[in-house]
């Protein structure tokens, strides 16, 4: 039995990593769902994708029709949350609205993670001089808020999805680089990159197998926060009238547009408020139970049988 | 009198650390309480203390000097520490608080316990460097201005400035060199001696305890596994457990007691 | 001292690098100035004549040396609307926004700090979880949401309880005490409530992290409760990390105070700002961001000067 072709083994390890990945995707997945507050940010955020996809192609009412003899009506059979001041159905807003929500909280993530990496990679460059130059202009830049960026961008861009995720993707961005900074430089430093690179790894190679692995864990943290503080950011900005332009649904339109009523009409700024508040807590438990998951350090079932305490 | 431990639980968040401890430390013995990193050893401790996390369950008794220690208040477990028992730990380097200056650090359980006036506070502090053997003009440093053997000694003379009856001392040599070790080992070993107090040694090194103590423990995964006279224990382990930490620590010592050890040796009663 | 030599240099660059940034967003972004701030469908000779008033016609390093001078004077130009001085108009705002974010921080620090010391001398299980959950949950509402609902619950003519005004600032300013300050107290609130969760979780992170180390321990071993180890000594060892992230809050906390200042409409710095975007006065936006970025670069070597000052294994030379 030891004398098992070399072939067998091979074969294993060569389908070993998809499988692992799988294999350990289901334990992080499982993990999650048996704590409390893990279960509930999975819950919410399968809700919210699967609600912003059924958007699409169905909502009760369409959110154009609107009916100058029922506005602001109370919640009823036919309109579960009322209707607003043009007598358009509220639910329907907010259903259509998870998808804004959900698209701008995608790319301005995706454009966070792209960004921040890029950073990361300016600041283990072995250019001194771009990697002094990246640290100074990280810590110049991150004292500037990201709504004073969006006020900026809004002046050519006008109110848009495009100002919020670039607003928020430039800010976040550079607040990952500045967390991600020291785990990057430890692994930059290190023998193992050392020897990478005297065996001719080329920078981005190294940076994609050394690096970014190390960096994952701030990552993952730092992918929620972003998310969380997108969604925030949106209903602010929307507000502000820098966000979503009118006409276009989202959470931040459906709490602006209630705003002006709010001494008349009170119970129609609940949901959009009790929404986005939902979802940015999910958000937030979310990268929490993710990075507490994904962590063999904190969940043995990642590291196999030996999962004893520690004294 | 002393300290006397029966059928001690302690469950961390739910998972068990101490599974049904017996041990006695009497008044002016020195007690070994040696195991593996993760036997709980240090559980012990922090339950005598009152130290233990606040997601920590116990169960059992812990008797000090008759008083029963186990479900008592903090404020009253308060009043013990620093008094009634010292401690010193592993690491003084962040154990101790970087804002206070060597003298005001000492004086602390003074302090705290004592009305007594700050004259004779900073004379007894200046007393009890001088014992424990940092130079006078330490006084106003603070604790990152020392070497590790400095500290630990600031930390060795926090525990004893108010005479308390029982020392912990858990793994008090482990983050230094072997040479100041070997110091801190007999210092502590002279002055519990020259105090008349019991002291409770925590260490998984059995080569330490040989000359640091008279009896000891060996804990393994919360459970006591063997006690004896420690020059019996290190001499015929009856224990797979014991006889692993015995030839560990054989290992060691071939190379650091052949430097006989006589001479820097400050009193230690062996 | 060689320190606070390299970070007064780090200053200085961020405050060109950041000169620069918003003198070039507004002109090398799609979309001309000009034509933005004399309106979309305005003939073109007004655009032109717009254009060679402000100056836009000249090459761009010659604009921006030229506003850089006038800043170096003093000189930020003039609203386009009254024809005021910006730094006057700006001065005025700030008498509203800076009490604003003053009162909000301190009513967050006096709300975040107890708690977060609170939930971690938490003994049950029970009540770590319910301070857990306030901080999430506190942190996760949006301003403009928790104004609202404050206004709901204490707003003079609207509220349940209704004791506060919860609009306008009174056209006397300052000179009405009484009316100015209680105009700010609902505003003041929802923003304190809100950073209030996050210095909580700040606090409840870094006395954990100190916690970790040792030093509380060896406190209470020399006689310290618990709870007075983790506030005299815990807290105390905390507090650089707690100034750094709370410097950090700071420039997040001016989202939600733009959306208060609206909300509760307060001629405030953040309120003012979005009004002349609003009539597409980019000489007065130019200015007044260049003005907001100088006060957080400001914040931030604040923070950072401080977070040393409160650590003395930071000695003065070494990094």
């Amino acid at each position: 039995m030891t004398d098992t072709p070399n072939n067998g083994t091979t074969t294993a390890s060569a389908t070993g990593a998809p499988r692992g990945f799988m294999r350990r995707a289901g334990v992080v997945i499982r993990t999650m769902w048996a704590r409390g507050t893990g279960r509930f940010a999975l819950i919410v955020l399968g809700a919210w994708i699967l609600v912003s996809l059924v958007s699409l192609v169905w909502t009760p009412h369409s959110i154009w029709q609107t009916n100058g003899y029922h506005v602001w009506a109370r919640p009823s059979a036919d309109h579960w949350l009322g209707t607003d001041g043009t007598g358009a159905d509220v639910f329907s807003w907010l259903m259509a609205g998870s998808r804004t929500n959900l698209l701008i909280v995608v790319l301005t993530v995706l454009f966070a993670a792209a960004f921040g990496l890029l950073l990361v990679a300016m600041l283990v460059s072995r250019h001194t001089a771009l990697a002094h130059g990246s640290v100074v202009a990280i810590d110049a830049l991150i004292s500037i808020p990201t709504v004073l960026i969006a006020l900026m961008l809004a002046v050519p861009l006008g109110a848009s999805v495009t100002v919020i995720v670039l607003a928020c993707g430039f800010g976040y961005g550079l607040n990952l680089a500045r967390v991600a900074r020291p785990s990057a430089m430890l692994a930059a430093r290190s023998m193992y990159v050392e020897s990478a690179r005297a065996n001719g790894a080329s920078a981005p190679r190294v940076f994609f197998t050394h690096i970014v692995p190390n960096i994952m864990p701030v990552l993952i943290v730092q992918c929620s926060l972003s998310a969380g503080t997108a969604v925030l950011a949106e209903a602010g900005l929307t507000y502000l009238g820098v966000g979503v332009p009118s006409g276009v649904p989202s959470w931040g339109h459906s709490l602006s547009t209630s705003v002006r009523f709010i001494n008349i009409y009170p119970l129609t700024v609940l949901w959009p408020g009790l929404i986005v508040t939902i979802a940015v807590v999910a958000l937030n438990l979310f990268g929490d139970a993710l990075r507490e998951a994904a962590d063999p350090l904190t969940n043995p079932r990642l590291r196999g049988a030996d999962g004893r305490r520690h004294q | 009198m002393g300290v006397v431990i029966n059928d001690l639980n302690v469950a961390v968040s739910g998972t068990p650390i101490l599974d049904g401890v017996h041990l006695d430390v009497r008044d002016g013995q020195r007690v070994g309480l040696v195991g593996p990193s993760g036997s709980g050893k240090s559980m012990i401790s922090r339950a005598i203390m009152g130290l233990l996390p606040p997601t920590a369950t116990c169960t059992g008794s812990i008797a000090l000097n008759g008083r029963q220690l186990v479900g008592l208040p903090d404020a009253e477990l308060a009043a013990l520490r620093g008094a009634a028992v010292g401690m010193v730990f592993q690491n003084p380097g962040t154990a101790l608080n970087p804002l206070l200056t060597v003298g005001r650090q000492i004086a602390l359980p003074l302090e705290l316990h004592y009305d007594v006036s700050a004259g004779e506070r900073e004379e007894r502090v200046r007393a009890m460097m001088h014992k424990v053997g940092l130079a006078d003009d330490l006084y106003k440093r603070h604790p990152h201005e020392l070497s590790g053997g400095q500290q630990q000694r600031v930390g060795i003379a926090t525990a004893l400035i108010t005479s308390p009856r029982l020392i912990i001392a858990d793994e008090p040599t482990t983050a230094l060199d072997s040479m100041t070790q070997r110091h801190i080992v007999d210092l502590l070993v002279s002055l519990v001696d020259e105090a008349g107090a019991a002291l409770l040694f925590i260490t998984h090194d059995f080569s330490v305890l040989a000359h640091a103590t008279q009896y000891c423990y060996v804990l393994d995964a919360g459970h006591i596994v063997e006690q004896g006279r420690t020059s019996a224990l290190l001499d015929a382990p009856r224990t797979p457990q014991a006889s692993t930490l015995v030839s560990a620590a054989r290992a060691l010592t071939l190379h650091a007691d052949t430097t006989s050890t006589e001479g820097t040796s400050t009193g230690g009663r062996r | 001292m060689r320190y606070l030599l390299r970070r007064l240099a780090l200053f200085v660059l961020a405050l060109a690098v950041i000169s620069a940034v918003v003198f070039l967003a507004l002109r090398v972004l799609p979309g001309d100035i000009a034509t933005i701030m004399a309106g979309l469908n305005s003939p073109p000779e007004r655009v032109a004549a717009l254009r060679e008033q402000l100056g836009l016609d000249r090459p761009l390093i010659v604009q921006y040396g030229d506003w850089i001078g006038g800043l170096l004077r003093g000189d930020f130009g003039t609203t386009m609307l009254t024809g005021q001085p910006v730094a006057s108009v700006v001065g005025a705002r700030a008498q509203v926004t800076f009490p604003l974010i003053i009162l909000g921080l301190a009513i967050a620090i006096a709300i975040g700090i107890p708690l977060g010391c609170a939930s971690v001398l938490a003994t049950s299980a029970r009540a770590r979880g319910v301070y857990q959950a306030v901080a999430i949950i506190g942190g996760a509402v949006p301003a403009l949401w928790g104004g609202l609902i404050l206004i709901l619950l204490f707003a003079r003519g609207s509220g349940l309880l209704p004791i506060l005004p919860a609009s306008g600032f009174p056209q006397g300013g300052w000179q009405e005490p009484a009316q100015a300050l209680a105009s700010l107290v609902l505003p003041a609130l929802t923003v304190g409530i809100i950073v209030g969760a996050s210095i909580m979780r700040y606090t409840r992170s870094a006395l954990q992290s100190v916690a970790s180390t040792g030093t509380i321990d060896m406190a209470m071993a020399c006689g310290m409760a618990r709870r007075q180890a983790l506030i005299r000594v815990g807290l105390r060892l905390a507090m650089p990390q707690l100034v750094s992230v709370i410097g950090l809050t700071f420039a997040e906390m001016i989202t939600g105070v733009m959306v208060i200042e609206n909300l509760f409409a307060l001629p405030g710095i953040g309120s003012g700002l979005v009004g002349d975007l609003g009539h597409r006065d980019l000489i007065a936006v130019q200015s007044e961001l260049f003005m907001l970025a100088v006060f957080f670069l400001v914040i931030g070597l604040f923070v950072d000067l401080t977070h040393r000052a409160l650590d003395p294994r930071l000695g003065e030379d070494d990094d």
